[in-house]
Parts: structure tokens; C-alpha cells; sequence
């Protein structure tokens, strides 16, 4: 018997050799019998009609089976509001908008007869600016929004741009302003960024001759790219399969619908056999989504104590040409804009916006890296005013478990976490208040820090379920629903089970490990959020209880002792009062077989379920209760900003996060670093840029810029503390977003607090901080520069 | 416009892989315009994926032996079309040539320098390649041949833009030459959301003939050469003199392009910055030149 914990032990993820080796099959990798392949048609304007569209030279093509066009689907798709085509039918509303598809038998042949598809536009003026887009007489970019079906909560306005308007309104914000010592008030600017996920997206669809929709893809949730398919196509639940594989990458790009439907289409429209989409990088970042454009105008005030008294702020977010799940992260940033602090008064506005630029869905971390940006920063600028320090000025406001309450009226939990906790250890771990000399005088060191807190954004009925199966010699195998994208859910669950039968952790398998089948998991809402270890964790120990609950009932019978004298642990089951009586697990996994030959009980199969509890929708007001946890974090940096180039170099860094409980600490440290480089991508490098007909100038990973392990030359300090939550599964909570959403600010801050300049703009690449430098503390530069001009004036002696 | 297309496969082409010199300035010779040199491909292969390029046949040079020479003769170090950077990177060249080696080592990364070439990069004509300052600054030759001749040309003009260079279609760039003389060296490289820098300089000081040659790279279609001659730079006077006229002199005569990587107020910015670094470590800082 085992008394040794495995949790908070440093575990391999166990996918890790098959991924290292080469052995894990992704969606990519797969081929079946027959399999033809499509290639995507494109749009060159932003925003046009179809005149007309020919292709009998494609068709010419040897190795074509067909080419489709948005006349032959005319459905329409979408996970909040429908405003996705299948292809382009009469118009298009972006470089990049799919308006064919060729079919052929091989990739070669696809791509030559793509390119004699000939579709003629009239074009139309496009609307690039989110701004520009909400003006009285902008173009439309989708003119019959009015007759798009709507998910319950969302609002988008027919006759303008807007895809949803989210409010949250707490007590008078204009009162709150007047009485405020210090106003913040400015603008922030976000670009759009790409998921840049390693495996671009790929499907399989295969329309069987049965009729039954078959796919094979590279999805994050199979179980709501089932549910949205039998929607759109119209076929039952049971007669759509998804196959999702591992993933190379989802980080929310995969999280719903992606190119399954237009895939199972090709597939009817090729004579019912499997045609296989794969991006190439480019149309991933130009026909595929990317994270929205954030626009926020804010004014935020403050009492010469520092409490935060108002906070009024608009958001925009520009959805591109189909707004996919950027309602809800408009709506998320909404709602959660108040961040890890209680403010008196708040008016948010959140407005998600199409624009003829590329569609933009959800990406880690869900509109709080947005709303993170500006709120964050607001502190470092009003603790600046009030001569406060950055530390004093949030633990002033932080929220209060067991007393505070969110604007959406939300009460905060005791068990929620301990926010001051996670802020003291950042600052100590940083040493926020001991700031270096720069080695040389024309760079400077800064030290910064950010807050962070985040729950899951799901609808309140998010459930999930499990099932636990023991096997004949002891093992047991674990039926999920949740995907595997690196995040390491399935060990986690596994080192869970293992815990609480107390068997090996080699003597538990997450069947979903290799890939969750729409048939053969038990159903999970989604793979998204920094839900799966809370949501699909609790219902795995259900079904644990239920398991032990049927070995019980069978062990009662065999040691002739009540129920609830038997204990399940350690891999033995046992009477407690007389624990010399005791009998193998294994014994119990299918029935109990007496040495006469006979057997009571069968096959032990513990289920569980889990739904949110007590979540409601948000009303008009933003007002409601729907979350489950949320975790708190801080992410502080010490970097090296050179005054002459604006270049910002990271020193050290430190990441902290109230888990609750720690399961797995090699994933958790691998989740806090990861995390931080994916933030220093957006923070310093990354952004897709647009030239003014709407065309991405970047599609591709040259000249956007993505982290290299040469970037990440310092040290990263990870902490991670336990306050438990109560119902989360062995008081854990989700961490896979949080990692990455206070990075940029803290960064921001760090060159705030040594110079003074303020940086409203994303990213802070060495350009833009220059121009920020010579616009509001030129003498910074110049200082600077002359003082690098004296480092070379010393008399060289020939 | 916007840089990439879409494909997944390379254009349909024929791959010849000769195993002499001679047989592979024969196959050029006879496909003329329709073929293109291939040695470790990465920038070959990336433009016909892109299909800014699409030849009908791909020549390989990995089975040429007379491509493969990395030899030091005659005051000369030659580099083979097939010698992959990683091989110069762990050749000698890091104290005799620091201007090349550290252009080297600041090409791509280290998996691509297992496969690209010193004479890749340069044919790539990209305005942001770091072999062509480098060898411009080290006033290196080329040696170009064809079926029947070859001419040795300075490296110095080699390119002329984007995608331009001057070897015609029956020849290849075979050697790089690069006179050993006693020199000091740095090549320094501001790279910033890109793999490629927005501004470069490559700075070479012959000491025994007390002159140099600044080479800046990546501020405009060409790279920009300045000589000690054109500063008025005197060894004599003290080096705080000498560097006012530079930063003079680039201030009045090196106006950089604005495009994808950088603004050109922010270029001019850097250049500056990197080409005083550049001078001080090759002036100053006698003691890591070891």
C-alpha cells in the first residue's frame, strides 16, 4: 500500500514519449482510403459582390473531381450568431473570404486548378476601422444581420456593425468621477494577433453513403463542433462523429467550428467520399480566424487614498468580417473589466464589431488579456499621481473573499482565493522595491508588476461528465471528454484517479489521451476556458465515488459487513473496523466470483456529471452569477529598456497563482513559463498588419514575429500557493489562460515605473517604444544618447 | 499586396543531381533560364512554395565535390557554393575573419545554418541578408562560372535589388574568396519582431593599411559602403574627432526606406546606434579582439 501522495509531484505528461517520438497520430497525419483533397478559393477585395464566378478551365485540371461555391451551401453558421457562409454566396467581406473550393485527388492538382477559378467582383467600399465602422453611414458589412439566429444573451443591432453590445453598470460612475482626487484617463490599442498554433487546421470530413457525417479534425471540442454541425447540416447527434486527434496547438483558434462543415459538404458534393482541407501558414492567417483588434477609451478615478472609485470605460472589439465566439469575449471583457478589484462605480461598455478584415474568434484568455492592459496600467499612473507605491494602491482595492462583491453583484467567496497573498509574493519574488543600475548609462532597469484573475467564460448549463471503467487486473481506464492540446488534463485526471484508488499512476489511462471520438467519450462542453481539470475533474471524482460505491456494495456482501464499513484505497478494499479482512481491487472490477464458482455484482462502471452551480445569465445591466472559480495570478518582470533603440529586454521574471490545489507541478511550471513567452509574444513582437485595402501584409511566421527560445535568455521564478476551493476537485482550480494574461502589462509598467513614459499601444516593439520616448520624454533619449556618444570619446592612444 | 501565397506543394519540377563540376555547368548550360541551383534549399525551396519562383528544373549541388572546399591558399580563404554555415561557423574563421563569422552566426538559426550556404545566402539577393555587407566589408570576390570560363568579380555589386543579381542564367556563384589580411572585425545586426534585421552593419579595419570599410545593410535596396576616406577620418586625432564626423556623415549621406520592418527615422536611429557600437568595439575594445 502506497501512502505517498502523487500530487504536487513533478509528472511527465504521459503523452509525452509518443509526442517526442513521433508516434502521436495528429489529424494531419491521417489518411484514408479514396481521400481526395480541397483547396480554397479566395477573396482579393475587402468587401465586394460576386458578379459571376467560372470554373470549366479548373475542371479541366487532371485529378479535379469537382469545385463547389457558396450556391451550393447556402446555410449559414456561427456559434453565437450566425453570420458565417459555408463559401462566399453573393458577397464578400474579406481578403481571404473563401469563395470556392476544388476538389481533387491531390493537393498538386488542387492548387493548379484554384488558381483558374475566375470570379468577377464589384467592389465595394470596404470598412477597416472599428471606429469607422460604427459611424451612421458605414458600409454594412452584414446587411441581413436582422435574419441571423441568435444565442440567448447576445444582442448584435441590425442596420449598423454591431455583432453584440454588452453593459455592466454598478452605482453612478459620473458621481464617482466628481469625487474622485485623481482622474486616469487615455486610450488603449491592441492589434490582432495570431493564434500561431504549430499545427495549422486541417480536416477530414466524409459524408458516408449511410448518410452519417464522419470528421477527422484538428478541433479543440468535439463534442460542440458535433452539436454545431448537426445544427448547421441538419442531421441528428447520433449521426454526426466527430474524430478529434490531439492537438498541435488550439489556444482557442480550434474551439469550436472551424472547416468541418464545409468539409462534410465537399464530401456530399464529391460523390460521398473523404476530402481532407489543409491550411497552408498564410491562408491560416489571412481566410482563418485571428484574436480581435481591442480599442478601449477609458477614464478611471481615484480617492487621494487610492481607493478606486470610478471606472468608466468603453471597449471595442473589432470582430472582422464574422464575429465567431468574439461576442462573448466582448462580453467577457465586459463583465470581468473590473479585474482583481472592488470599484465603486463602474460603467462598461463592450461593443464587438465587424469590419471587412479577417474574422477573429476566441483566443487563451478570453478578452482579459485585453481588459487586463488598460486596467493594470491605470494603477501603476494613479499610484504615480497619489505618491503611492504600485503594491500599496492594489492591496488597497483588492477584492475581499467572503465580503466584497463584483460589479455584476456577484459575491466573492471566502474560498475564492487569496489575491493579497498572490500580490505580496509577486512583489517579494521580484523585490519590487531594490532596482538595479543599468551596466551601462543609456539603458535603464524597471521593475513591474500586474494582477490577473480570471474564471471560465461558459454558458451556466457548461457541463461535463466521466466515466470510470476497472479492468480485470486492476487498472483502470478513464472516459472523458476533454481534449488534449499540451495543457495535460488527461494526467492530471489520471494522477486524480490514481490518487484516490491509490493504484500506480501507470495503472491509469485516460483513454482520451490519444483523442476524444464524439462516440466513444463521455460529453464535456467544451475544451476551452481553464475548465477541464475543475469541470471534467469533478466529474471524475464522481465517478470515482460511484465507482467505490458499487465496489462497496459488492465487498458488503462478500466480507459480510455493512456498506459503510468498507473503505476503497490504496488498490485493496477493506473493512475498516476489522482491516485484517481485506481483499485485492482487482478482485471487485467485474464482480465477485466466490470459490465455489458463484458471482454477485458485474462490471464496475463509476459515472459522474457535474453542471455549474447556481449560475445564471447576465441581464441587461451586466447583473447575474455566472462563474465557477476564478484563479488570481501576478506576473512581475525586471527588465532592461535601452532609451537610444526602445528596446526592452526581459531580465527576470515571476509568476504566481492561487491554484487552489497543486496537482501536477510539472505542467503547472510548465504552464506559468509558456504562458509568460506566449505573453512576451503579443507584449513585444506580435501583430498582424493590415495595408488600407485590407490586405494582411504578415501572413507568415518571418515577418510575424513569434518568441524563439533565443528570446527567452532569462530567469522565470514560478509560485504557486494553495487556498483551497471548496468544490473545486481536490480544491483545484483551472490555470491554462491565466499564464499569459498579465504579461504585457507588467512590462508596461516596468518601463512606466523607471521612465515614466506611458505605452498605450500593443506591441511594444523597439520602434514604437522610441517614438512613445521622443513624444513625451525626449530628454530621456537625449540624455541617453549623449551619454553613449561619451562612452566612445575616450583618447585612443596609436 | 501581401508577402505569401497560399500554396501547400511546390510547383512541379524535374531535380537533376550531377556529380561533377563539369556535368553541373553542363546541365545549367543546356536548361539556361529554366533551372535554378539547389544546396540546402532553404531559400530556394521557401521562394517556389511561395511560387515567387518556379523553375523546371532543380539542380543539386550536394554531390559536386569541387563545391565542397573550405580551404585557406595563397592569402585567400575559398568558400564552396555547397560549404553550409554551420561548417564555417566551427572553422578558424572566428579569429582570422570576425567580420564573416559573426555575420554567419547571426543568419537564421542554428537548424538552418546546417543546411543553407555562405553562397545561398548571397545569391538570395535579399536587401536584409547578412552575408553580402559582410563579404562587401571584407572586400571579397566572387568567382562565377560557366560551362566553358569563369570570372572572379568583386562581391561588391554582386546585387543590385531585390531578387537581382548579376550572374546570368548559365552561371553559378562557385567560390566566395576572401583575402586574409590582418584585420579587426564585428557585424552587428537590430532585429526586432522579425527574423530579419532592420538595420545591419559590418564594419572590417585593415590594420596594417589603416583603413576600413563600414558597410551598412538592410536600410535600403543595397547596401550603403563607407570608407574611412569618405568621413575624413584620421587615425592620428583622437577617436571622439573621428566619431562626430561618422555620426556627420551618416546623418547627412544614409537615408534609409521605410517598409514592413521598420520607419525610416527609427532605421536611421539605429544605424547610428549600431555603427558607433560597431567602431567602438573595433576601435576601442582592443581586448576582445583576441
Amino acid at each position: 500500500m502506497n501512502s505517498r501522495t502523487i500530487l504536487g509531484e513533478k509528472v511527465p505528461q504521459v503523452d509525452s514519449w509518443l509526442k517526442v517520438t513521433g508516434t502521436l497520430r495528429y489529424s494531419f497525419d491521417i489518411s484514408l482510403p479514396g481521400m481526395l483533397y480541397a483547396k480554397l478559393v479566395t477573396s482579393k477585395y475587402a468587401h465586394a459582390r460576386i458578379r459571376s464566378l467560372s470554373f470549366e478551365e479548373a475542371l479541366k485540371v487532371p485529378g479535379v473531381v469537382a469545385v463547389a461555391t457558396g450556391k451550393d451551401f447556402p446555410f449559414r453558421l456561427g456559434i453565437y450568431v450566425s453570420d458565417r457562409d459555408v463559401l462566399a454566396v453573393n458577397k464578400v467581406r474579406w481578403v481571404g473570404h473563401p469563395v470556392a473550393a476544388v476538389i481533387a485527388t491531390d493537393m498538386s492538382s488542387a492548387e493548379e486548378a484554384a488558381e483558374k477559378v475566375n470570379v468577377d467582383y464589384e467592389p465595394l467600399d470596404p470598412v477597416l476601422d472599428v471606429e469607422k465602422a460604427l459611424e451612421k453611414d458605414a458600409p454594412l458589412v452584414h446587411e441581413d444581420l436582422a435574419d441571423y439566429s441568435v444565442f440567448p444573451g447576445f444582442r448584435p443591432v441590425p442596420g449598423t456593425n454591431i455583432a453584440n453590445e454588452f453593459n455592466l453598470v454598478k452605482g453612478d460612475v459620473e458621481k464617482g468621477l466628481k469625487e474622485s482626487s485623481v482622474v486616469i484617463e487615455d486610450t488603449f490599442k491592441i492589434p490582432q494577433i495570431s493564434h500561431a498554433a504549430m499545427e495549422v487546421q486541417n480536416s477530414i470530413g466524409y459524408w458516408r453513403p449511410d448518410n452519417v457525417v464522419e470528421l477527422w479534425s484538428s478541433v479543440q471540442s468535439p463534442f460542440a463542433t458535433r452539436f454545431l454541425l448537426s445544427k448547421s447540416l441538419g442531421v441528428p447527434l447520433n449521426r454526426v462523429i466527430v474524430h478529434a486527434p490531439p492537438i498541435g496547438g488550439g489556444f482557442g483558434l480550434k474551439a469550436g467550428l472551424g472547416w468541418e462543415a464545409l468539409v462534410a459538404l465537399l464530401s456530399k458534393k464529391a460523390g460521398n467520399r473523404p476530402v481532407k482541407l489543409v491550411l497552408s501558414r498564410a491562408e491560416q492567417m489571412t481566410s482563418a480566424p485571428s484574436r480581435d483588434l481591442f480599442l478601449a477609451k477609458v477614464r478611471a478615478g481615484f480617492s487621494k487614498e487610492g481607493r478606486f472609485l470610478a471606472y468608466k470605460a468603453e471597449f471595442f472589439l473589432d470582430a472582422g468580417a464574422y464575429a465567431d465566439y468574439t461576442v462573448n469575449v466582448a462580453r467577457t471583457a465586459g463583465y470581468s473589466a473590473e479585474g482583481s478589484y472592488e470599484i465603486e462605480n463602474v460603467n462598461v461598455k463592450s461593443l464587438a464589431v465587424y469590419t471587412n478584415k479577417i474574422p477573429t474568434t476566441a483566443m487563451r484568455g478570453f478578452g482579459h488579456p485585453e481588459n487586463h492592459w488598460p486596467l493594470e496600467q491605470i494603477l501603476d499612473r494613479a499610484a504615480h499621481e497619489l505618491k503611492m507605491d504600485p503594491v500599496s494602491i492594489r492591496a488597497v482595492n483588492l477584492l475581499k473573499p467572503g465580503f466584497s462583491e463584483r460589479a455584476t453583484g456577484e459575491k466573492v467567496r471566502e474560498d475564492e482565493g487569496n489575491p493579497e497573498g498572490v500580490l505580496r509574493t509577486a512583489a517579494g519574488l521580484i523585490e519590487i522595491d531594490k532596482v538595479e543600475n543599468p551596466s551601462v548609462p543609456w539603458t535603464v532597469i524597471g521593475k513591474g508588476l500586474s494582477m490577473l484573475v480570471k474564471a471560465p467564460s461558459q454558458p451556466s448549463n457548461a457541463a461535463a461528465s466521466a466515466v470510470v471503467k476497472l479492468n480485470e487486473d486492476g487498472t483502470v481506464d478513464v472516459i472523458t471528454g476533454t481534449g488534449s492540446m499540451g495543457q495535460g488534463t488527461p494526467t492530471g485526471l489520471a494522477m486524480m484517479v490514481a490518487e484516490e484508488f491509490g493504484v500506480p499512476l501507470e495503472s491509469v489511462k485516460v483513454v482520451q489521451t490519444e483523442g476524444v471520438d464524439t462516440d466513444r467519450s463521455a460529453y464535456t462542453w467544451q475544451t476551452v476556458g481553464s475548465r477541464g481539470l475543475f469541470s471534467d475533474g469533478i466529474a471524475v471524482l464522481r465517478a470515482i465515488e460511484d465507482a467505490k460505491g458499487q465496489v462497496k456494495k459488492i465487498a458488503s456482501a462478500v466480507f459480510r459487513v455493512p456498506e459503510d464499513d468498507v473503505e476503497v484505497s490504496g488498490g485493496y478494499v477493506f473493512s475498516r473496523t476489522h482491516p485484517w479482512i481485506r481483499k485485492e481491487l482487482r478482485e471487485f472490477a467485474n464482480g465477485y466470483t466466490f470459490s465455489d464458482g458463484t458471482s454477485i455484482g458485474g462490471p464496475v462502471i463509476g459515472r459522474g456529471s457535474y453542471i455549474p452551480v447556481l449560475n445564471t445569465f447576465l441581464d441587461e445591466k451586466g447583473h447575474g452569477s455566472n462563474t465557477v472559480f476564478h484563479t488570481y495570478g501576478a506576473t512581475a518582470v525586471e527588465v532592461e529598456l535601452n532609451l537610444i533603440t526602445g528596446e526592452i529586454k526581459v531580465l527576470k521574471a515571476v509568476q504566481v497563482f492561487d491554484v487552489g490545489k497543486v496537482i501536477n507541478l510539472l505542467t503547472l511550471i510548465g504552464q506559468a513559463d509558456g504562458g509568460f513567452i506566449m505573453g512576451l509574444g503579443s507584449a513585444l513582437f506580435e501583430e498582424i498588419k493590415f495595408d488600407d485595402s485590407g490586405w494582411v501584409l504578415n501572413p507568415n511566421l518571418t515577418h510575424y514575429y513569434v518568441p524563439r527560445i533565443t528570446d527567452c535568455d532569462f530567469e522565470i521564478k514560478e509560485s504557486f500557493i494553495e487556498t483551497p476551493q471548496k468544490d473545486g476537485p481536490l480544491g483545484a482550480r483551472g490555470i491554462g489562460e491565466h499564464v499569459m494574461i498579465a504579461v504585457a502589462p507588467a512590462i508596461a509598467n516596468a518601463v512606466f515605473n523607471a521612465t515614466g513614459v506611458k505605452m498605450n499601444e500593443l506591441p511594444m516593439s523597439a520602434e514604437k517604444v522610441w517614438r512613445e520616448i521622443m513624444k513625451q520624454k525626449p530628454e530621456l533619449f537625449s540624455k541617453a544618447l549623449k551619454s553613449f556618444q561619451e562612452s566612445l570619446k575616450e583618447v585612443m592612444a596609436e | 499586396m501581401s508577402f505569401g501565397g497560399p500554396y501547400f506543394t511546390l510547383p512541379k519540377f524535374k531535380y537533376l543531381r550531377p556529380d561533377s563540376l563539369e556535368e553541373l555547368l553542363s546541365s545549367l548550360h543546356e536548361h539556361s533560364g529554366n533551372a535554378k541551383i539547389m544546396s540546402g534549399g532553404v531559400g530556394l525551396l521557401a521562394f517556389m512554395k511561395e511560387r515567387l519562383t518556379a523553375p523546371e528544373y532543380v539542380i543539386s549541388i550536394s554531390k559536386v565535390p569541387e563545391l565542397k572546399t573550405l580551404q585557406i591558399k595563397g592569402g585567400v580563404l575559398a568558400v564552396g557554393a555547397n560549404v553550409h554555415l554551420s561548417e564555417l561557423e566551427s572553422s578558424s574563421i572566428k579569429n582570422s575573419l570576425p567580420t564573416l563569422y559573426r555575420a554567419v552566426k547571426n543568419i537564421a538559426d542554428p537548424t538552418i545554418r546546417n543546411m543553407g550556404t555562405l553562397v545561398g545566402d548571397l545569391a538570395e539577393a535579399v536587401p536584409w541578408g547578412d552575408a553580402y555587407p559582410a563579404l562587401i566589408s571584407m572586400e571579397a570576390e566572387a568567382e562565377i562560372s560557366k560551362k566553358s570560363s569563369s570570372r572572379v568579380v568583386p562581391v561588391n555589386g554582386l546585387v543590385l535589388g531585390l531578387g537581382q543579381i548579376n550572374v546570368d542564367d548559365d552561371e553559378i556563384i562557385s567560390r566566395v574568396l576572401i583575402p586574409l589580411r590582418k584585420v579587426r572585425g564585428t557585424y552587428l545586426k537590430f532585429a526586432n519582431g522579425s527574423e530579419y534585421g532592420l538595420a545591419t552593419v559590418a564594419l572590417t579595419y585593415f590594420t596594417e593599411e589603416k583603413r576600413f570599410n563600414l558597410v551598412i545593410g538592410s536600410a535600403s535596396e543595397t547596401p550603403v559602403t563607407i570608407r574611412e576616406s569618405d568621413v575624413d577620418w584620421d587615425f592620428d586625432k583622437d577617436f571622439g574627432t573621428n566619431v562626430e564626423k561618422l555620426e556627420r556623415y551618416l546623418q547627412l549621406n544614409v537615408n534609409p526606406v521605410d517598409d514592413l520592418l521598420a520607419s525610416s527615422d527609427f532605421r536611421k536611429n539605429v544605424i547610428r546606434y549600431l555603427s558607433l557600437q560597431a567602431v567602438k568595439e573595433v576601435f576601442l575594445d582592443e581586448r576582445d579582439q583576441n
